[in-house]
């Protein structure tokens, strides 16, 4: 089992202790377990190219928070230089770090969310308790592309007639008025047969049901199971002071192995069972 | 054509201003002031910087400031010392003065950075507002009295006696905030 | 078993003088399929809206409706919604969500319908449908064909056991248009289901279904089987509603041929076969667009749509473009317009490089292009307002007499029907008087009166001297109206000729007369061509 096999309320619940741990145990050892292992889940779910577009993308915005912070914040023994009469202070430049890793990690993993949340998990999750909310994101979803399919359709239309290529930018402007006009009304009779059409479907004639359903297996009893134990444990020592680091006024940093382990263990969870399915595949089922 | 040049031409004057405004000086320029000789000088003020009321409130101080390096056991970040007084010196110049010389972190909000429009001290010796207490932060007086304006606008005359002093709760005394 | 009644059912739209309808009264069996005939602005629509109370409109309605054995008001919203399936003509008004799985639950999730049993129903049907690899799809990714095909799969997953459809096949190509009747055809063989559908195209589900209906100014005038109708439509002058086949024979035999098949099983009882070839003439006159070696691709990475087109047009001649959906027909348009640039090649208009008509001066009085979609011509609140932005009130007066729309000047745009919305738009492109005008699949939705009248308009503009050049499906259309054809398929023209020897030549892309007289007559390609022969042999025969 991968974690995109896993049902959606206990794949929830795993994404919701990483991204908790990772928010509020302020410590090194804690970000870095969590980076590495977003990243190793995204290396294993992602195609090359995009995998390092989006490192690229976390890298700047790691680099952009870490170089940010000691401008604004000058506190710490140990300046590097001053700018304009302030402080440039290692402590403050580590704690940018810290923080811009933080952010990267939450970044990371919400990737790795959307790519293991696909649109029927979440209309899962907001579908069974409130149908209408499931209805109203999958008719947002499908609204858009139509909206665009018509805008293209009223462009086509009106160069075609010729008030489109007008150099004059006034000529312009008002013939992208037109088209907004148009397109408002277009949208506006088919949003009226859209009701139509739902309405002869049934829809108000009574309660809503939802038509996708996960079965809850052994396997995601004891994934859950797990999640939850390392978490507390991470939680636990963290709340006890174990996992604990200050920046200012100088850097003191303590982490015992324990904990971390715990933590590391659970945010390398996919990354294992996504490498566990894949050498099955390679020693077992590729035989077949 | 005209306007494809614009667009980066104001690029360029924004970074140029940008470079021209920011000076960039190494920890040795910045601590490398040195306070003019008081034999010479016609006018001083002496200038106090006092942390000791955090000596009778420990328990709520910063655990990470709990150091003799931030601290001192006598209370006294700078002792009474005194200093020339130059032209258009005001109280924060002084201690800026002092402060770098004695290569003492000095951390602050400039007077463009709030609503009275004037410098106020965050933080001296790593030991800010709020360090020793939800209360806590430094204030001056001058001569005993807290003045009225604050402490980049205050101009001290000759002879006085300025004191930044630390305070674990600014509403027990009836000194006032500095500004 | 009758599943469906009218009594004398009346129906007034709110603030209407005239009654949409007045007076129906037919009563409908079990696993019948129905053909709704009839002009635009008869009725079908409003009946079959009436039929589905959901959808009815407001107005004032009087008679019964008999449904499923008991009133109409008896049933409960719920059986409402399940038993009767509308299929409306705009196949993207009607998708609800955005994926074709989520779109075929909709109804029974809005049933209350529990999950397991959806699924179960929805799998059934996406089985009997064939439209397994449409399941995970974005239904922004299909094709007009295969939405009216989900929008068909999702009413009969509810459990639909009497079918209304509103033209369902007026939006679609003539190959996605047999698909869905095909569908509906084994839906009504396999499951027994009840179909009422209003088509503006007789010729592929006139000979199979089980009776016509056929409604005029609201009243229903003929009510009985194919072959009976047929004979009624012919000896009324309503020929346009018979099929090609039909047509042929109208006024020459009794009994008319409903398909190609029996068409041609009349032709040798009957007649001689005569391969003489009629002459024809090459094309004269100036050419006044040519276009040469074009190529174009919207994107850097997608591959080409146009792969060197070569193409020329002669002053006063009308040209078809023909060609399979999605080949590139409208891109070729909008480039020799000027609206799609091409990245390659030459195009020249009047003599003139395209690139020398600046700031729109190619559409002052000089071409004009009629869009797919006529509805984006239309911007104002309503139909003379559009119009009055290029002309004055005379021109306007005589143009809408010319194309019959003086009724629809003060509706707003979007109120009108797709045939409407097209003769209006044409309006709008008639008043700037081009010397030559580019038209994308002018028919849609027309039924087979207004196909008529744009015809004759067209061969009269052509008369007037201007050059026509036009995008279409419509075999039926290009033979009987357009000098020349080219068949446009891989980017490329692959074969130009006179009408009547392209749809002779052909042996399956080619019109139903020409089919149905392959072998026997050498190039009759539309109804017309083989009646004027059927008449010279009777002519002959009589002497």
């Amino acid at each position: 089992m991968r974690l995109s096999v896993f049902h959606p309320v206990s794949s929830l619940i795993y994404f919701a202790a990483v991204l908790i741990a990772t928010m509020f145990c302020f410590s090194p050892a804690i970000q870095i377990c969590s980076v590495v292992g977003a990243l190793l889940e995204l290396f294993m779910l992602e195609s090359k190219r995009e995998f390092f577009r989006n490192l690229r993308f976390t890298v700047v915005v790691w680099l952009a928070v870490a170089v940010t912070n000691p401008l604004f914040s000058h506190k710490g023994v140990t300046p590097l230089f001053f700018i304009n009469g302030r402080a440039f202070t290692l402590e403050a430049l580590l704690y940018g770090v810290m923080l811009g890793g933080s952010l990267s990690a939450v970044i990371m993993w919400f990737k790795v969310f959307s790519k293991v949340f696909d649109r029927e998990r979440l209309l899962y999750i907001f579908g069974r308790k409130t149908p209408k909310l499931a209805l109203i994101i999958t008719m947002t979803r499908g609204f858009v592309p139509k909206l665009k399919a018509q805008y293209r359709r009223i462009c086509d239309g009106r160069k075609c007639s010729g008030t489109y290529m007008s150099e004059s930018r006034i000529e312009r402007l008002k013939a992208s008025c037109g088209i907004f006009t148009a397109l408002c009304s277009s949208t506006l009779e088919s949003a009226v047969q859209t009701g139509m059409s739902m309405k002869a479907r049934g829809f108000g004639t009574g309660k809503r049901s939802f038509a996708h359903s996960f079965k809850f297996r052994f396997g995601d009893g004891v994934f859950l199971f797990v999640c939850i134990l390392l978490f507390s444990a991470a939680m636990i020592y963290s709340g006890t002071g174990k996992l604990r680091a200050d920046f200012y006024p100088r850097i003191a940093v303590s982490s015992e192995p324990l904990p971390m382990l715990c933590f590391a263990v659970l945010c390398a969870i996919p990354f294992i069972l996504e490498v566990k399915e894949s050498l099955k595949w390679k020693f077992c089922l590729a035989k077949i | 054509m005209k306007k494809d040049i614009i667009v980066p031409a104001a690029v360029v004057f924004a970074l140029v201003i940008l470079i021209k405004s920011v000076d960039i000086q190494s920890v040795e320029e910045y601590y490398g002031v040195h306070c003019d000789d008081v034999e010479n000088a016609d006018k001083t003020v002496f200038l106090t910087v006092d942390c000791s009321d955090i000596l009778d409130n420990a328990d709520s101080l910063d655990e990470n400031l709990g150091d003799e390096r931030f601290v001192p056991s006598d209370g006294f970040i700078i002792p009474k010392t005194e200093y020339v007084l130059l032209e258009g010196d005001s109280v924060f110049s002084i201690l800026e003065r002092a402060a770098r010389s004695d290569k003492i972190p000095l951390d602050y909000q400039g007077a463009d950075g709030n609503t009275f429009g004037t410098v106020y001290v965050k933080g001296i010796n790593n030991i800010y507002e709020f360090s020793c207490g939800p209360a806590s932060g430094w204030i001056y007086t001058v001569n005993g009295e807290s003045p009225d304006s604050g402490c980049s606008q205050y101009v001290p005359s000759d002879g006085d006696e300025i004191e930044f002093i630390y305070v674990c709760d600014y509403n027990a005394g009836e000194k006032g905030e500095d500004k | 078993m009758e599943i469906l009644s009218c009594e004398d059912l009346s129906f007034k739209y709110n603030g209407e003088e005239k009654p949409a309808l007045d007076g129906c009264s037919f009563s409908v069996n079990s696993g019948e399929i129905i053909l709704l005939c009839g002009k635009s602005g008869s009725g079908k629509s409003t009946l079959l809206k009436l039929l589905k109370r959901e959808l009815s409109p407001a107005g004032e309605k009087k008679g019964r409706i008999f449904l499923f054995g008991g009133e109409q008001d008896r049933l409960s919203d719920r059986e409402g919604a399940e038993m009767i399936g509308f299929v409306m003509q705009n196949p993207d008004d009607q998708t609800v969500c955005d994926k074709v799985s989520a779109e075929l639950c909709f109804g029974l999730e809005s049933l209350g319908v529990s999950s397991g049993e959806i699924l179960a129903r929805v799998g059934e049907m996406v089985g009997f449908f064939g439209i397994e690899p449409l399941y995970d799809r974005d239904i922004s990714t299909l094709s007009g064909g295969q939405k009216q095909l989900v929008n068909l799969c999702s009413v009969m997953v509810s459990g639909a056991r009497l079918l209304l459809l509103d033209e369902p096949t007026a939006q679609l190509d003539p190959v996605a248009a047999k698909d869905f009747l095909h569908i509906l055809h084994r839906l009504n063989d396999e499951l027994g289901l009840t179909v009422i559908i209003a088509e503006h195209n007789p010729d592929d589900i006139f000979s199979s279904c089980d009776r016509v209906l056929y409604m005029e100014k609201g009243r229903t005038e003929f009510f009985g089987e194919p072959s009976k109708a047929a004979e009624y439509f012919s000896s009324h002058g309503l020929a346009e509603f018979l099929p090609a086949a039909a047509k042929i024979f109208s006024g020459i035999s009794d009994s008319l041929p409903l398909d190609v098949r029996a068409a041609k099983l009349k032709l040798e009882k009957g007649f001689k076969p005569d391969m003489t070839v009629s002459d024809s003439e090459s094309p004269s006159g100036e050419i006044v667009l040519k276009a040469e070696n074009l190529w174009q691709r919207y994107e850097k990475n997608e591959p080409d749509i146009l792969k060197g087109v070569d193409i020329s047009v002669r002053k006063g001649e009308c040209l078809a473009l023909l060609g399979s959906n999605g080949a590139g027909k409208s891109t070729l348009l909008k480039a020799l317009c000027g609206a799609e640039k091409c990245y390659m090649g030459k195009i020249t208009l009047f003599g003139k490089k395209l690139s020398s008509y600046k700031n729109g001066s190619l559409f002052r009085n000089n071409t004009a292009v009629l869009p797919q979609d006529p509805y984006a011509m239309f911007a104002k609140e309503s139909v003379a307002e559009e119009l009055r932005e290029n002309a004055s009130e005379e021109q306007i007066k005589a143009v809408a007499g010319r194309l019959d729309i003086e009724e629809l000047l003060e509706r707003h745009p979007y109120d009108l029907s797709g045939g409407e919305i097209q003769n209006c738009a044409f309006a709008k492109i008639l008043l700037s008087k081009p010397k030559l005008i580019l038209l994308d699949e002018c028919t849609k939705g027309m039924d087979g009166f207004r196909r008529k009248e744009l015809g004759e308009i067209l061969g009269e503009l052509k008369g007037e001297g201007v050059t026509l050049m036009l995008v279409t499906h419509d075999l039926e259309f290009a033979a009987k109206y357009c000098d020349r054809c080219a068949l446009f398929f891989d980017g490329k023209i692959v074969s130009e000729d006179n009408s009547r020897q392209f749809f002779a030549k052909n042996n399956f892309y080619t019109t139903a007369a020409a089919r149905s007289t392959k072998g026997f007559f050498a190039d009759t390609v539309t109804p017309e061509q083989v009646r004027e022969k059927l008449l010279a042999q009777r002519g002959a025969d009589d002497e």
